[in-house]
């Protein structure tokens, strides 16, 4: 398996906010936090474009490489995740971040910041997986009971993928293949190209693009 | 000797082309001093059946690409 990748197909992209509300749902997020978000460019004119944003999971993380406590880790699979028990919530992960992931909620009556919460690629955290204590602290551990994270599974549209980046990168290729367009995006060639080896867009009974 | 020389030279200069890692982390997580995570495949779903695993998750990549149900 590759690593775990989340990716936001923006010409299917319908802003319903389903994946925000799924995340919310199903991980019990607190009020305030929002791991994940719909961002919408020119709104309001013809062709605006909506994309989901949260954690992305970065190969080389910033967060991993600012943070002065060393809470954060990555997962075999590539999933970025951190032990709430160490982070002390000074917000220096808000700042290294580029997509504005970290999040921290409000505590107590005078505002104080809590300890970071991020999007968890629905993995949980270093708690026992599917225990109250990783729920309460990172929420569900999908990825533990064999699902993908909960905003790509509820997404109506199909507009966010996640999963294994060569095989989502193979589906959104297929896609644009099939509907020629999308494809003018700088970089295109070498991050959805096909792969050298390997991956296909599904399993079994799986169709190559025309 | 010349030709030692020019080795051990190139060998200095060539040292400045590599690229150190620049990350704190280690992939393994080797800097991280929290608590130890557990592999999502030792969970009670499937007991340490990666390859269950690994089967559960392909099929749910591949559930995502609508065209294979439609065309």
């Amino acid at each position: 398996m590759a690593r775990m990748k989340f990716l936001c197909d923006a010409e299917r992209c319908i802003e319903c906010n389903g994946c925000v509300t799924a995340c919310k749902n199903t991980n019990e997020v607190p009020w305030g936090v929002n791991r994940r978000r719909v961002v919408t460019m020119n709104q309001g004119v013809p062709g605006e474009k909506s994309i989901s944003v949260a954690c992305m999971h970065c190969s080389d993380a910033p967060c991993m490489a600012v943070c002065p406590v060393d809470c954060f880790y990555q997962t075999s699979e590539g999933v970025v995740l951190h032990d709430k028990d160490m982070c002390i919530g000074c917000g220096y992960c808000f700042y290294a971040c580029p997509f504005g992931a970290p999040q921290f909620p409000q505590t107590g009556a005078f505002g104080m910041r809590g300890k970071m919460d991020k999007c968890t690629f629905c993995a949980g955290g270093p708690e026992a997986d599917g225990s109250p204590e990783e729920f309460a602290k990172y929420g569900q551990n999908r990825l533990a009971e064999g699902k993908l994270p909960a905003c790509a599974e509820m997404c109506s549209t199909k507009a966010l993928l996640a999963g294994d980046g060569d095989v989502i990168s193979e589906i959104f290729r297929q896609r644009v293949t099939i509907r020629g367009r999308g494809a003018q995006v700088a970089g295109w060639d070498s991050a959805y190209g096909r792969p050298e080896k390997g991956a296909t867009a599904a399993p079994s009974n799986s169709q190559s693009a025309k | 000797m010349y030709k030692f020389l020019l080795i051990a030279v190139s060998a200095v200069f060539l040292s400045a082309c590599s690229e150190p890692n620049q990350s704190t982390m280690t992939y393994d997580g080797k800097a991280y001093s929290g608590k130890t995570d557990a592999q999502p495949w030792t969970s009670a779903t499937f007991q340490g059946d990666k390859t269950a695993w690994d089967r559960a998750l392909k099929q749910r990549n591949g559930n995502q690409n609508e065209y294979d149900r439609t065309r």
